[in-house]
C-alpha cells in the first residue's frame, strides 16, 4: 500500500512538474511569439558593433522560444548615447536590444552622460573582451617600466576620440603608470593607427592584443620585429598565438605606485574584459528578463555562431549576463574617492 | 609565377557563378549608386550575411561589381536631380545637371559613362601592375602630407569654380566652418551643437548635400516647368558626340584617373575628394571660354570628376591589399568582408594569393564594362526626364531628397537640416555664390582639423618643413598667384 502510495505521488510529481515545465514553456513561447526584436546598434553600419548586431539578429532568435524575427536598427549619434538613450526609454517589454562598448559606462562617471543610469539596464551578457597590451616600435630603446618612466624622449602613442579605449588606456599608461608619453590623438580607430606606426608617426600604441594579430601592419611589423610588446595590461585572457609572449611580460599593474590609481585601473580593466556587451530596457519583467540572458548564453556557446564570429575575425571572450553585469558595474561600486580618481585620470 | 597566377585567375574569373556573381552585383550597383540616400557602404553591407558561404572569388565578384556601378550610375540623378546618387558624384553635378539643363544631357551622360568605365580599368590596371610600386607612396603620406593635400584642395576648389574667387574663398571658409560642428578630435568638447546630442556627431554629409543643391532646383523647376530649358533634342546625336568628347579630353580620362587612383590610395581622401581635385585640375587646365563655361555645362567638368572617382575604387584597394587598412568607407567594408572570407589582406596577396587580386583585377575590369554599357543603354530613355513636366518630377524628386537624407542619417532632424540647407542653397544660387566651395570646404576640412591635430603632436611646428608639405605649399603660392594675375587682368 505503502509503495503504491509512494508510486502515485512519484507519478503525480511528474505530472505536476511537466504541467509547470510545459505551462512556463508555452508561456515563454507564447512570449516572443510573433513578434520581432530590434537590436539598436547605436554606431554606424559597417563597423564591428553593428556586424555583431547583425549576427546576434540571426543567431539569437533560434535560442528564443516562440523563433521571433530579429532586425537591426543602426541609431549613430553622441558616441552611441542616442542609440542607447532609445533603448533606455523603450517599453520594458524585451523587444528592445542593444550592443555597445562598456567603456561607455566611464561616461556617465565623467558626467558625460546624465540621463542614463547604467545600474538599471539589464545586463544580458558580453560577447567580447579584450587583452589589452602595450606595443612599441623597436627603435625606441626602452623596454622595462623604469624605461618608460624615465625616459627623456616622450614616447609618441597613437589614440583615438576621447571615449574610446585606444585613448583611455594610453591615458592611464600616462597619469596612472606616470609613463612619459605623448598623446597623438585624432585617429580613427586602430587600423590608421597602425599605419601611423609603420610610418613612424607614433612610436607605440595601447590596444588590444588581437588587434595586433588582426591588422595587416602590426601583424607584419610583429613577426619582423619593427614593434614589440611591451607591457602587459590586463583585461581578458589574450588570444592563443600571443599567449606565451603576453605571459612573460611585465605587468602594468605593478607600474602604479598609488594605490588608489590601482585601484582604479583595476576596475577600469573589469569594462575589457566585457568590453561587448547587450543589455535591454530598465525595469524588464522577469520571465522575459529570464528568458534573454539564457537566450544570450546559448548564442554565445552556439558552436555555428561560435565560428561565424571567428571567421570574421572576432576574439570571443564571452560572459553570461551575471557576470558581465558584475564586471562592468564595478566603477560603480568603488568608494568615492576612487572614483573621483578615476575621472582624474580620464578627464 | 605572376603569369601563372594570371591565367589561374583566368580561369576562376571566367566560370558561371562568378560571371554570375558579377552580372548580380553590377545590377545591385546600379540600382544603389541611382537611388540618392542608397550607396556602397549599405550595398556591401547588406550583402554580408549571403556572401559567407560562397567562394571567395563568387563573394568579391559581387561586392566589388556592385562599387564599380554605384561610382557609375551614381551619375544618373547628378544629371537630372542635381543630387549626387552618392558622395563621389558630388563634383559631377557642378556640370552636369546645367548640361540637362541645356538639353545636352545624353551626351553629357555617354561621356560620363565612357570615362567611369576607363577611369574604373585605369585604376584596376594600376593596381594590378603598380600594387608595389604604391605601396611607398602610400607610406610617404602621413599626417603633414595629407594636411597639405586637403588644405590645397580646398584652396583650389575656392579659387577655381566660379567667377569670383573671394566668394568662393567665404564660401570654402563657411564649408569649414560647418565641418566644425561636433565634437573636437583631440578632447571631445562639443563645438556648436547648443546642446543638441544630434549635432554631437557633427552634420552630415548626405543632407547637406541634398539640401544645398537638389532642394533649390526643387524650386527652380516650380518656376521653369521642366529640367532642361530647351524643349526638345535630337537624342540621337547623344552617344556620338560623347565618345567624341572622350577623345579629344583622352589626356584629361587620363590624368584624372591617375589623380582618382592616388586619391582612394592614402587613406583617409577617398573617391569624392579626388573627384573633386580631379575638377579642380581640369578648370585650372582651362583658359578662356571654355574656362568660363564650366559650372554652366562644360563637359571637361563632368570627364574630370567621372574618371576619378571611378578609378579610385582601385586606388582605395591599393592600403587595403598592401596593409589591411582601409582606403575610404567602402574598403572598410571589403576589409570586413575579407576577414569573413578567410582572407587576411597584406602581402601574401602578392605572394600565395597573388591569383585571387588578379582575380579582383579582372573583375573590376569587367563590372566596369558591363555597368557602362548598361548604363549608355539606359541613356537615351533616361535622358528623357530632363523634358518631363515639373509636376511630376517635383513629388518624385522631394521624395529621393528627403529619403536619401534620412536613410543617411536617420533622425527627425536630419530633415530639418536638409530643409534649412535647402534655403541656404536657394540663397547661394540666388546671389551667384558658388556652393562647390562650401561643399569642399565641409567635406575635406574636418579631414584637415584632424590630420593638423596629429601633424602638431607628432613631429611638432617641423611637419611644415617635410619635402611633400613644401611642395604642396609651392603650389598653393602659385593657385593664388594665378588666381591674383587672373583677377587683375579682368579689371
Amino acid at each position: 500500500m505503502k509503495t503504491h502510495l509512494r508510486s502515485a505521488m512519484f507519478w503525480c510529481f511528474v505530472a505536476v512538474a511537466a504541467l509547470i515545465l510545459t505551462g512556463s514553456l508555452a508561456g515563454a513561447a507564447d512570449y516572443y511569439a510573433g513578434k520581432t526584436i530590434t537590436i539598436v546598434c547605436p554606431y554606424s553600419t559597417g563597423g564591428t558593433y553593428d556586424r555583431m548586431s547583425r549576427l546576434a539578429a540571426k543567431f539569437l532568435p533560434r535560442h528564443i522560444p516562440g523563433n521571433p524575427a530579429a532586425i537591426v536598427n543602426n541609431k549613430p549619434g553622441a558616441g552611441g548615447v542616442i542609440g542607447l538613450r532609445s533603448v533606455y526609454k523603450a517599453k520594458p517589454d524585451g523587444l528592445s536590444l542593444i550592443h555597445f562598448t562598456s567603456p561607455m559606462v566611464v561616461r556617465s562617471l565623467t558626467g558625460g552622460i546624465k540621463d542614463i543610469d547604467f545600474k538599471k539596464l539589464t545586463w544580458l551578457g558580453s560577447v567580447g573582451g579584450a587583452h589589452y597590451i602595450f606595443a612599441l616600435r623597436t627603435d625606441r630603446p626602452e623596454r622595462t617600466i623604469e624605461d618608460f618612466q624615465t625616459t627623456k624622449k616622450p614616447i609618441r602613442v597613437g589614440a583615438s576620440g576621447p571615449s574610446s579605449l585606444l585613448t583611455q588606456a594610453p591615458k592611464f599608461l600616462q597619469r596612472a603608470g606616470k609613463f612619459n608619453i605623448r598623446l597623438v590623438p585624432g585617429y580613427k580607430g586602430y587600423n590608421p593607427m597602425a599605419l601611423a606606426m609603420k610610418q613612424n608617426e607614433v612610436d607605440g600604441v595601447s590596444t588590444a592584443g588581437s588587434a595586433v594579430r588582426v591588422n595587416t601592419a602590426t601583424r607584419e611589423m610583429h613577426k619582423d620585429g619593427t614593434i614589440k610588446l611591451v607591457l602587459s595590461m590586463g583585461g581578458a585572457p589574450p588570444p592563443d598565438p600571443l599567449k606565451a609572449e603576453v605571459a612573460a611580460l611585465p605587468k602594468f599593474v605593478d607600474a602604479i605606485a598609488d594605490p588608489k590609481d590601482r585601484d582604479a585601473w583595476v576596475a577600469f580593466s573589469g569594462l575589457l574584459s566585457a568590453s561587448r556587451p547587450f543589455a535591454t530596457t530598465p525595469g524588464l519583467p522577469a520571465e522575459p528578463a529570464a528568458i534573454l540572458k539564457k537566450a544570450m548564453a546559448d548564442m554565445m556557446a552556439d558552436p555555428e555562431f561560435r565560428k561565424t564570429a571567428t571567421d570574421q575575425g572576432f576574439v570571443l571572450n564571452t560572459l553570461n549576463a551575471a557576470e558581465a553585469e558584475k564586471l562592468i558595474l564595478s566603477v560603480f561600486n568603488l568608494p568615492a574617492d576612487i572614483q573621483d580618481r578615476l575621472k582624474v585620470l580620464l578627464k | 609565377m605572376a603569369f601563372e597566377a594570371f591565367l589561374e585567375a583566368l580561369g576562376t574569373t571566367f566560370t558561371l557563378p562568378v560571371l554570375g556573381g558579377i552580372l548580380l552585383g553590377v545590377a545591385l550597383g546600379l540600382v544603389f549608386g541611382a537611388v540618392p540616400g542608397l550607396n556602397a557602404v549599405l550595398g556591401i553591407v547588406l550583402l554580408l550575411p549571403f556572401v559567407w558561404s560562397l567562394s571567395p572569388f563568387v563573394a568579391f565578384a559581387i561586392m566589388l561589381s556592385l562599387v564599380s556601378a554605384v561610382h557609375t550610375s551614381n551619375t544618373f540623378p547628378a544629371f537630372f536631380f542635381n543630387v549626387p546618387g552618392s558622395p563621389s558624384a558630388a563634383a559631377t553635378i557642378l556640370d552636369g545637371y546645367p548640361m540637362a539643363r541645356n538639353g545636352d544631357a545624353a551626351r553629357g551622360l555617354t561621356a560620363a559613362f565612357v570615362v567611369s568605365a576607363v577611369g574604373g580599368i585605369i585604376g584596376a590596371l594600376v593596381l594590378l601592375i603598380a600594387l608595389p610600386a604604391l605601396q611607398p607612396v602610400v607610406l610617404a603620406f602621413a599626417a603633414p602630407e595629407r594636411f597639405m593635400l586637403v588644405v590645397l584642395g580646398i584652396l583650389m576648389i575656392s579659387f577655381l569654380s566660379g567667377a569670383k574667387p573671394v566668394k568662393g574663398l567665404m564660401a570654402g571658409a563657411l564649408g569649414l566652418w560647418l565641418g566644425t560642428v561636433g565634437q573636437d578630435p583631440q578632447l571631445g568638447v562639443a563645438r556648436f551643437t547648443f546642446g543638441s546630442d544630434y549635432l554631437l556627431d557633427g552634420l552630415q554629409t548626405v543632407p547637406i548635400i541634398m539640401g544645398l543643391f537638389a532642394l533649390p532646383e526643387v524650386v527652380s523647376l516650380a518656376i521653369r516647368g521642366r529640367i532642361a530649358e530647351r524643349t526638345h533634342v535630337d537624342m540621337g546625336e547623344g552617344f556620338r558626340p560623347g565618345l567624341r568628347a572622350c577623345l579629344a579630353n583622352r589626356w584629361l580620362v587620363v590624368r584624372s584617373a591617375v589623380v582618382g587612383v592616388v586619391g582612394g590610395a592614402i587613406p583617409g581622401i577617398g573617391g569624392t575628394a579626388a573627384a573633386f581635385y580631379a575638377y579642380g585640375m581640369a578648370v585650372q587646365g582651362a583658359e578662356g571660354a571654355e574656362r568660363r563655361r564650366f559650372g554652366k555645362g562644360e563637359i571637361k567638368g563632368v570627364i574630370a570628376p567621372e574618371s576619378a572617382n571611378n578609378s579610385s575604387a582601385g586606388g582605395e584597394l591599393v592600403p587595403l591589399l598592401a596593409f589591411g587598412v582601409p582606403g575610404g568607407a567602402t574598403s572598410a567594408i571589403l576589409l570586413a568582408a575579407f576577414l569573413i572570407l578567410g582572407i587576411n589582406p597584406g602581402p601574401e596577396m602578392l605572394g600565395e594569393k597573388l591569383s585571387l587580386s588578379f582575380s579582383m583585377v579582372i573583375v573590376l575590369v569587367l563590372s566596369n564594362l558591363l555597368a557602362t554599357g548598361v548604363c549608355i543603354a539606359i541613356t537615351r530613355p533616361a535622358a528623357r526626364i530632363a523634358f518631363l513636366k515639373s509636376n511630376l518630377l517635383i513629388p518624385a524628386l522631394m521624395l529621393f531628397v528627403l529619403f536619401g537624407a534620412y536613410v543617411a542619417y536617420p533622425h527627425p532632424y536630419t530633415l530639418v537640416l536638409t530643409l534649412a540647407f535647402g534655403v541656404l542653397g536657394y540663397l547661394m544660387m540666388r546671389f551667384d555664390w558658388a556652393r562647390a566651395p562650401l561643399l569642399v570646404g565641409f567635406i575635406l576640412g574636418p579631414l584637415a582639423e584632424n590630420n593638423l591635430v596629429i601633424s602638431l603632436s607628432s613631429y611638432g611646428a617641423a611637419f611644415l618643413v617635410r619635402p611633400i608639405p613644401l611642395g604642396c605649399m609651392a603650389v598653393m603660392a602659385l593657385v593664388v598667384f594665378v588666381a591674383v594675375r587672373r583677377g587683375v587682368g579682368r579689371r
